[in-house]
């Protein structure tokens, strides 16, 4: 059996609940057919891949046994013996089975490990190869009368997970899948300081969003922390409401199909970079398009760049914080990352350049590209090299902590004078102790009442705007772009929006119980959302130092410090910005939930 | 029998029926003649679209999988076909891709239930085609159908191992020459040709030198010991073959792959998708790593706080740790006290998904229970106290991350979690392997349970429903299988009964 990661089949259904695609892979499924007559004994035979409507009614089964498409996630009351949610693990929110019901010979078919990822309207599943005993094995796992939960038991889930990497690319293949059918597979964005002049080959070629603008980022959408869960699984309170929303799209199976056929023609994915597998299907490659002379062309760059050569970075920090303004809760701010590259440049060259912010003390994670290379040992500041490939792509990710104070602190208030009526108070500060000029291209402060409406407020903020929208509302401290030096930023230190009035009137859609428990406790527990971008140094401290020169031997000093092997002339274009990822304030009058920190 | 010809919208239903019920519901359509052929005639008529042809392609694939192994006249057939769309100048090459991918497809699946076949000239055939395809390196329309043609060729040595192994030279020498982007799919070809070589080391092979082919590339001839029975008499015959140069060929292949386990942790670094794979190479090394348990461990933890990376690779990370610590610890003290001084770094954090903290909150309970004896943990990092105290500690520490359970609706995924947690850190701290009768002193005794007990607001704010579950579930263990149900609740001070 092989250990790299084989698919079986794979599936998309959509809103409700019908198989609208399907891809069954005869060559792995094969060898799932001769490992299962190997090991076939009375309660373990070879089944035929399901089909469509059969793969169809056994998801809205689970759906209606585990609650909603994804379940349950761990064991409650509800769960049935033999179920995922039985399982007591939220990975069975994501990993899940099907017991297929094959009409005319009463017998059930279980299939694990189906992997579930939801997109859009789509619920898109993915059935890679195991080995049957692995099957036996979750099949045992469901069924156990204790549930089996004992961490460190003698058959447990997580030492099953860890034998088998084929899941994880099972889930890479349905990510890359959800993002062609919703049409998000774009590249990474890269921002350029100056003016964007896109052309020439590249763009056609990689089908890429070329470099966007900057307003064309989404503003962090505000949600409190209790909801937070935005990015996946077990949302707080007993609504696990994870129903996929409407899409507008028609799933485009031509392009899904050619996509398959180049990515993963037998079920063993070769190659999962879209933009590259789209470019060669709509262009195919001519006579012209000779390969270099020297060197093997890498499978990650088909085609050669031609045109005017540049490279640009972006670093790219998101700042979370969660701020209490209690003295026995510490404040608790990280960043998290990303290095954006796109390198236009003719051949296949080497780059390299340094890096600062990378000391050890404040960075906790890096993780490279592929193609970079990087010094084993190194301290604050180290040489990267990469051979870049085509278009935007993420050189590095980074997590690390705050190098300087957060840019916005402050308290938050905010109490209920009568049942539906609440007075608020917040103070602010931005920026902070912050000397170095800076753009602040919007900063807004959001109140959800994610289960109420807001009637009506009232309250003068010292700069900006206040709105309200049905749910929240929300003041504008900052919606131009503004470059700020030092004396503006110090006008902004202090601002203070005076007592502001809101009314809240019950949202009908809840229902009664919920109602009747939010009256009474979680009203108190309301957050102050921040977002925020600015464009300016990052808080991380990671920097491509402009002034500085590295020695590298090898690599021929440019003007830049960023050097191209073999030397060429290209521009170079470095820019920062910093976005505000999840920023609350916590309402200090109530309720907030807290993580104990671990004295190091 | 030849039957009637359908048209596309036809073909369209046929498929829709097919896709949603099986092959029964082909009947009606095909009126019993082969459906093979029917596609065939199809795929060869030059006013029916492209995307239906793909279609059809896919749908042979499918059929393949519950039709009976196709006779040798199909076979020959289909391979008719798919020369004829090869050759053709005005045929998409995204056409003759899907062609090649599903005969290859089609070609497996009946030969291998028809062993019989194998011997027979179709495979012969379509093994000569793709090595003519393949035989143009640096070629610049086609290199993409050149790749693909690769890909086949590999599918079929998968599935017919050391059927190409005579021809490996030239593969060798293919490889040499590619310099286009598919040079890789010719890589992977010949890394798979010789990987069988070396695993089934067949006899009879002609090859005695890889710089220099003794026979030609085409025309091709199935190896006369597949034809004979696949992996009958495979002895290796060292002279037949010099392993000195199979061993260059793979290393330049392959450079630095096999290069020790400190590179291995520098490339991890790299990418971190690649840990599952990196994880099963040291597996299966696991002596060579000796020392690096928690470089590795710690190189997973990190992946499961990056918030980059979709939900789902956080908590499968999170899991491999488990899994991991699981199979390296054993009996081992020194391993048990490292993967301990780990703890802190398990501590849920405020902005981890519910998901997360529930499994961080394993791996705290997992940390409790690999803490036996009272000494156990007395000068663990941050920790002053014996075991009782520390597993205690890490129990409440952990339980603050889904607090807010205490003050959401009692039926809350968060009082779900607590629960969860709680009932982890019972089970994790008592021997579950083999209970006996004082399990149940150790149970009722232990200090988290007594913890608990004085935790009036943990026990007050539980709704009956999760109490009720708790015990049900604490009762139906392995572990408690000598409590009653009325002990457990006694001793829980709860007085139901």
């Amino acid at each position: 059996m092989p250990s790299g990661c084989c698919i079986r089949g794979l599936w998309i259904l959509n809103n409700q609940d019908s198989v609208i695609f399907s891809r069954k892979f005869p060559v792995v499924e094969r060898r799932w057919r001769v490992a299962c007559e190997k090991e076939s004994d009375d309660n373990f035979k070879y089944h035929l891949l399901p089909y469509d409507s059969e793969l169809a009614s056994a998801f809205a089964d689970r759906k209606k046994r585990e609650g909603s498409a994804r379940g349950f996630g761990i064991h409650v009351s509800q769960s049935v013996k033999g179920s995922d949610s039985w399982v007591d693990d939220p990975i069975t929110r994501h990993v899940i089975s099907l017991h297929i019901n094959k009409e005319e010979k009463g017998e059930s078919n279980l299939l694990w490990p189906l992997i579930l990822h939801i997109k859009g309207p789509y619920s898109i599943l993915v059935l890679p190869l195991v080995e049957p005993h692995h099957l036996k094995s979750y099949s045992r796992m469901c069924n156990r009368s204790d549930c089996g939960s004992a961490v460190g038991a003698d058959e447990n889930l997580s030492s099953l997970l860890l034998d088998l990497p084929s899941i994880t690319g099972a889930f890479i293949v349905a990510h890359t899948i959800g993002e062609i059918i919703i049409g998000e597979a774009v590249e990474s964005e890269v921002v350029a300081a100056s003016s964007p002049s896109v052309g020439g080959l590249l763009d056609s070629l990689t089908g890429s969003i070329g470099i966007s603008g900057i307003s064309a980022r989404p503003k962090p959408v505000a949600a409190p922390v209790a909801a937070s869960t935005a990015s996946g699984t077990a949302v707080s309170g007993a609504v696990m409401s994870d129903a996929p929303k409407m899409g507008s799209r028609p799933l485009d199976k031509d392009v899904l199909r050619s996509f398959i056929s180049s990515a993963m023609p037998f079920g063993t994915p070769l190659d999962l970079s879209y933009s590259n597998i789209s470019a060669i299907k709509s262009t195919g490659f001519s006579s012209a398009d000779t390969p270099p002379a020297d060197r093997k062309q890498p499978a990650w760059k088909p085609y050669l760049y031609r045109g005017k050569q540049r490279i640009l970075f972006t670093i790219h920090d998101t700042v979370h914080a969660a701020m209490y303004d209690r003295d026995e809760i510490p404040d608790s701010i990280t960043i998290s990352g990303q290095v954006n590259c796109r390198a236009e440049l003719e051949g296949l060259p080497d780059v390299s350049f340094p890096l600062t912010g990378l000391d050890t003390a404040r960075v906790q994670s890096l993780t490279f590209h592929p193609c970079a290379q990087v010094p084993e040992h190194g301290g604050d500041k180290q040489a990267i090299t990469f051979s870049p490939p085509l278009g935007n792509f993420v050189l590095m990710h980074y997590q690390a902590l705050c190098s300087v104070g957060p840019p916005i602190k402050g308290f938050y208030q905010l109490s209920m004078v009568s049942e539906n009526e609440g007075a608020f108070l917040f103070k602010l500060s931005l920026m902070e102790g912050y000397k170095t000029p800076l753009t602040i291209e919007f900063c807004a402060v959001t109140m959800p009442f994610p289960r109420r409406r807001v009637v009506s407020f009232d309250g003068t903020p010292s700069i900006g705007t206040v709105s309200n929208t049905d749910h929240s509302v929300e003041w504008k401290i900052i919606t131009n772009t503004q470059a700020l030096l030092g004396r503006a930023l110090r006008r902004l230190f202090l601002e203070q929006l005076d007592l502001l009035h809101g009314k809240l009137k019950e949202c009908l859609r809840l229902d009664q119980q919920l109602e009747v428990w939010l009256m009474k406790t979680v009203i108190l527990k309301l957050s102050l959302v921040v977002s925020f971008k600015m464009i300016g140094p990052s808080l991380s401290g990671m920097s491509i130092d402009p002034k500085s020169r590295l020695k590298l031997s090898g690599f021929k000093q440019c003007e830049h410090e960023v050097s191209i092997f073999p030397a060429v002339k290209a521009t170079v274009e470095i820019s920062t910005q910093v976005t505000s990822g999840d920023y609350i304030l916590w309402n200090t009058l109530g309720k907030c939930p807290v993580a104990a920190t671990p004295e190091a | 029998m030849a039957g009637k010809l359908l048209s596309p919208t036809e073909w369209e239903s046929v498929i829709d029926d097919y896709n949603l019920g099986g092959a029964a519901n082909l009947h009606r359509w095909t009126g019993g003649a082969s459906v093979v052929d029917l596609c065939i005639s199809s795929l060869l008529r030059k006013d029916f679209p492209v995307q239906l042809k793909l279609n059809l392609l896919t749908f042979l694939e499918h059929d393949s999988l519950d039709d009976s192994p196709l006779p040798s006249s199909s076979l020959s057939r289909l391979i008719d076909a798919l020369r004829s769309v090869i050759q053709s100048p005005s045929d998409p090459f995204a056409l003759k891709d899907q062609f090649l991918i599903s005969t290859t497809a089609i070609f497996i699946t009946s030969l291998l239930d028809n062993d019989e076949l194998i011997s027979g000239s179709p495979l012969r055939d379509l093994v000569e085609l793709f090595l003519t395809i393949i035989n143009r390196p640096n070629h610049g329309l086609d290199r993409h159908t050149r790749g693909v043609a690769c890909e086949c060729l590999r599918q079929l040595e998968l599935a017919f191992p050391c059927l190409l192994s005579e021809i490996t030279p030239h593969l060798w020498s293919l490889c040499q020459s590619e310099r286009t982007h598919v040079s890789q799919w010719y890589v992977l070809l010949l890394s798979t040709t010789i990987l069988n070589v070396v695993k089934l080391k067949p006899s009879g092979t002609s090859i005695s030198s890889m710089s220099n082919a003794t026979i030609p590339l085409i025309p091709f001839s199935v190896p006369q010991f597949l034809i004979d029975g696949v992996g009958s008499d495979f002895v290796w015959k060292e002279k037949e073959i010099c392993y000195k140069e199979l061993r260059r060929v793979v290393a330049a292949g392959t450079s630095g792959f096999f290069d020790e386990g400190a590179v291995l942790m520098a490339a991890l670094h790299v990418r971190a998708i690649a840990l599952p794979y990196f994880l099963g190479i040291y597996f299966k090394f696991l002596d060579s790593f000796q020392g690096q348990e928690l470089e590795v461990a710690s190189r997973i933890m990190l992946l499961s706080k990056e918030p980059q990376h979709h939900l789902v690779f956080r908590l499968l990370g999170l899991h491999w740790i488990l899994g991991f610590f699981a199979l390296i610890v054993g009996e081992d003290e020194a391993k048990k006290r490292s993967i301990l001084d780990m703890s802190l770094r398990f501590y849920p954090t405020i902005f981890d998904p519910l998901a997360i903290k529930a499994l961080k909150l394993d791996l705290l309970a997992y940390c409790s229970s690999l803490i036996c004896n009272p000494g156990d943990a007395s000068g663990l990092k941050g920790v002053e106290a014996d075991k009782g105290v520390y597993q205690v500690t890490l129990f409440k520490d952990g339980l603050v991350s889904v607090s807010a359970f205490k003050w959401l609706p009692p039926w809350s995924t968060e009082t779900a979690v607590a629960f969860r947690a709680f009932h982890k850190f019972l089970i994790g701290g008592s021997p579950h392997s083999d209970a006996s009768s004082s399990s149940v002193g150790t149970l009722i005794e232990s200090d988290i349970f007594y913890t608990l007990q004085v935790a009036n607001e943990f026990v007050c704010t539980a709704p009956d429903a999760i109490l009720y579950g708790l015990v049900g579930r604490c009762v139906a263990s392995e572990v408690s299988r000598h409590v009653s149900l009325e002990e457990v609740l006694a001793a829980m001070g709860w007085g139901r009964q």
